[in-house]
């Protein structure tokens, strides 16, 4: 009976000892016993945002492509008792959270997985995500554009969490985009002697200062077509004056004669990086109809007007000498 | 009792060791209290009855107590391309890292705590793509632990994006992925761990949680977990990104206008408007061929540049045919439109045209002036030598009245008598007319005479013979048919010339003669009226140089 009595008591004693172990370290009370002792215990997780440079590096040609970006989150923590306690914690994971914060206005982000699993170590252990990258065609080319990413270290045990910041730098490509206007239109009809002039207004709405290189497709047999060989034309994203005019000639054959001929000027323009010649964009075809129709004189009338005067005036003299002779002959 | 007294003194070390604790943090660990420390540690973690039962998870701050262990979603591809009415696939599941494939449901075990666990995804679409233009469906839409399936869902866009729509920027499509559990009775741990009277639960190196779970469970003591007992519960949302490209895909409607009439030898300018129904800006470049005659030709419009959803207006220049008379002929063009980044794809339209009118080139024009003035000068070429020719057999009489001398006495004739004048005058007309009559006669005697010496009358006459059997072998059956006859209209015939004819030919032959001599003695007098004119002009000059 004694013993049962005393094992009661012992219960009783043990639950009484649990209940204060309880009040003193619960989180209600926030001051508790084994919270104080756990600020010594404390370990601070570091985090590094690394990528892949080369990969960021090389230029992505907005509108048509993504990029993706190896992005390496490497983890660690870092404690006065770290050594110590780490052990404890290597087999459980903790789960961080990795997010696009920031990216330019021309640019759109993500990054997978958004969950990343890490385990506790004091060396650097390295975990992988891809970040994507895609950009418009506001993006200016070959300047430098920054994504912020963000990884969100949750608090795990008494190793303190965290949201650490990284950037990633990446270089958008060139894009070359032209529009035309005509102010002259597109078509002439001229007098053989005449000229055509086209007027051809470029407008650059690529991303980059560009070098616009014009010629003629298969020019006509006969016809002289010049057009501005090359110029180069600002962007606006760049604050230039993205505006251009060009020239095209047109001169029909005037040789002697009546003429009635038409044809189909064809020029290629042809854009490129102003820097970078090799970087090249697609070739914009731009036709123009010319007719010449109307009389053609050689050229040397006048000499043969100035030659023929003479030429007639001794025949008529001869001529009228002729004659009197004659008369006189008669007499 | 001894148990106590143990757990008495621990107790009041804690509290010193705590008391201490601002201290010890600078200094290094080869000190007593970071010994301390550490063994104190790696005592509460150790697996034996006290610690375990003291140090339990639910009170000891560096003991990590997980309830709900998260799933690592994440989505294949990350990217995915979007076009006008196609159709995308991407796989959401948890990865197995060991095998590259998905882990399976059932893989892991079903917590006692939460018998019934599973996962529910939806898609968030970004605010700029309107309603209903996506229509999205997972498969399987929720997946349950412990099924035998993997843990993985099939999610299929359908995109329906209005083509007035602009999506120029690609966008990020949000996946979230919940993970639903329901809770059995939290207020006591899993009956299965429970000892034979406080009950335990082991969780790896966490320790023991023994009666100690109660009170966690408790809000009094604990977090209060107690009381999600029976409920549905959200464990875990995780937010998938998925980079959405706005596929570039290139598409142009191309409106011709209505038939067109054009005349031939013209230049028209025939507008065409076209409309980027494409993903991006675009520029079109032009292609142009005809169904019609070499003739016409045909100008490509030049390369347009349009914004997504812009229309743009561009024209053709077509040169007519160049033929002389088009009753109407028509011509179709077709246009062919692509985009300078994906020349393989075409957009074509056909513009119909109608060539009607009648053309007279310039060139004719001069040539028929060049034909016309070569006949003309000949034909005065061959006047005037004929003319000469003729006057050089016999010169024409000259008018008598124009005659300086008979001018001169015409006109005194007129002032002093009109009536002598008149008869004079009219004397003069009738001595002109025969002298004319005359010189006619001669003439065509002359001429009558040289062609007789030309053209020999053996020469003549067979030319005659082979031109009349030529003319009998073509026309010989016409000659067959009845031919109406047609009286000849007579000529008219000078009254003089019919009194003349009346007369016998001597009498003619010396009228003629007469006339003949009256004009040869006319001509003698007025060529020695000009010698005596001659004369007296040169006997003038000597008197006023003698004077």
């Amino acid at each position: 009976m004694d013993r049962n009595f005393r094992l009661i008591k012992t219960f009783i004693a043990v639950w009484i000892l649990i209940l204060c172990v309880f009040t003193a370290a619960s989180p209600i009370t926030s001051a508790g016993i084994l919270d104080k002792i756990a600020k010594a215990y404390i370990l601070y997780s570091e985090i590094q945002i690394d990528y892949n440079k080369s990969a960021a590096e090389s230029p992505i040609l907005p509108i048509t492509r993504v990029k993706e970006i190896p992005v390496y989150i490497k983890y660690r923590v870092n404690g006065f008792y770290a050594d110590e306690m780490v052990p404890y914690y290597k087999n459980i994971p903790n789960y961080i959270n990795i997010y696009v914060e920031k990216t330019p206005g021309w640019c759109t982000a993500g990054i997978l997985p958004p969950v990343l699993e890490a385990y506790t170590s004091t060396n650097w252990t390295t975990i992988n995500a891809t970040l994507t990258i895609s950009v418009d065609e506001n993006a200016s080319a070959f300047l430098d554009g920054t994504i912020k990413i963000a990884v969100k270290v949750p608090l795990f045990g008494t190793i303190q969490g965290g949201i650490f910041h990284g950037d990633i730098r990446f270089i958008p490509g060139y894009l070359p985009l032209l529009r035309f206007d005509f102010p002259t239109g597109t078509s002439k009809t001229i007098e053989p002697r005449e000229t055509a002039n086209f007027d051809i207004e470029i407008e650059n709405l690529g991303n980059a200062k560009t070098e616009v290189t014009c010629r003629v497709l298969d020019p006509p047999k006969g016809w002289t077509v010049d057009v501005t060989p090359s110029t180069t034309v600002g962007s606006k994203i760049l604050g230039d004056n993205p505006k251009q005019s060009i020239q095209l000639v047109v001169k029909p054959p005037y040789d002697f004669g009546i003429h009635n001929d038409r044809e189909v000027i064809q020029v290629v323009v042809t854009p490129s990086h102003f820097s970078d010649p090799n970087l090249k964009g697609e070739d914009y075809i731009l036709s123009f109809a010319v007719q010449s129709r109307g009389f053609s004189t050689p050229g040397f009338e006048l000499t043969l007007v100035l030659l023929a005067l003479p030429i007639i005036s001794i025949t008529v003299k001869k001529h009228r000498g002729k004659e009197n002779r004659s008369n006189r002959r008669k007499v | 009792m001894k148990h106590t007294r143990w757990v008495v003194l621990i107790f009041i070390g804690i509290l010193l060791v705590s008391s201490i604790l601002p201290q010890s943090m600078a200094q290094k660990k080869d000190r007593l209290i970071d010994k301390i420390l550490i063994r104190f540690f790696k005592y509460t973690y150790s697996n034996r009855l006290i610690p375990g039962f003291v140090f339990n998870p639910f009170i000891t701050p560096w003991k990590i107590f997980r309830l709900v262990t998260p799933d690592l979603f994440t989505a294949t591809p990350s990217t995915v391309d979007i076009e006008y009415l196609n159709q995308t696939e991407i796989i959401i599941g948890v990865k197995d890292p060991e095998t590259g494939g998905y882990q399976r449901a059932d893989e892991k075990p079903i917590q006692p705590l939460f018998p019934s666990e599973y996962f529910t995804f939806k898609l968030e679409i970004p605010e700029e793509i309107p309603k209903d233009a996506l229509v999205y469906t997972f498969d399987p839409p929720m997946i349950k632990r412990g099924e035998k399936t993997e843990l993985k869902t099939k999610l299929t866009i359908i995109s329906n994006i209005p083509k007035n729509v602009t999506l120029a920027k690609n966008l990020v499509f949000r996946v979230n992925v919940t993970k639903w559990q329901v809770a059995s009775n939290l207020w006591l741990p899993p009956k299965e761990s429970r000892g034979l009277i406080l009950g335990t639960l082991r969780t790896g190196r966490v320790g023991y949680i023994r009666i100690t779970w109660l009170l966690a469970a408790s809000k009094m003591f604990g977090t209060g977990f107690g009381w999600l007992s029976g409920k549905l519960l959200i464990a875990q949302t995780t937010y998938i990104d998925i980079m959405v490209k706005i596929n570039r895909f290139h598409l142009a409607k191309i409106t011709p206008p209505p038939p067109i009439e054009i005349r031939p030898n013209q230049l028209v300018s025939i507008p065409i408007e076209i409309q980027n129904l494409g993903s991006h800006v675009d520029s079109f470049n032009f292609e142009v061929n005809t169904t019609a005659d070499t003739g016409i030709k045909v100008s490509a419009p030049p390369t347009i540049t349009l914004a997504p959803g812009e229309i743009g207006h561009t024209s053709i220049e077509v040169a007519s045919s160049l033929r002389f008379h088009n009753p109407g002929t028509v011509q179709s063009i077709n246009i062919k439109a692509y985009s300078v980044y994906q020349p393989e794809k075409t957009f074509n339209s056909t513009i119909i045209l109608t060539t009607r009118g009648i053309y007279i080139s310039e060139t004719s024009w001069v040539y028929l002036i060049v034909f016309w003035t070569i006949i003309l000068v000949g034909v005065a070429i061959f006047f005037y030598r004929v003319r000469r020719k003729l006057e050089k057999i016999c010169k024409k009489p000259e008018k008598p009245w124009n005659l300086p001398e008979e001018k001169k006495h015409l006109e005194k004739l007129k002032k002093e008598n009109k009536e002598k004048y008149i008869k004079t005058l009219q004397m003069m007309r009738e001595e002109y007319i025969s002298a004319l009559l005359w010189y006619r006669s001669y003439q065509k005697a002359m001429i009558k005479k040289i062609y007789k010496k030309k053209i020999s009358p053996e020469l003549s006459r067979r030319i005659f013979s082979k031109l009349n059997s030529m003319y009998k072998q073509v026309f010989k059956k016409k000659e067959k048919e009845p031919v109406v006859k047609t009286k000849k209209k007579e000529r008219k015939i000078p009254s003089k010339i019919v009194e003349l004819k009346k007369q016998p030919l001597e009498v003619i032959k010396t009228l003629a003669d007469k006339v003949k001599k009256k004009a040869e003695r006319n001509e003698k007098e007025r060529i020695v009226l000009r010698i005596q004119r001659e004369q007296q002009k040169q006997q003038k000059k000597i008197r006023k140089n003698l004077i």
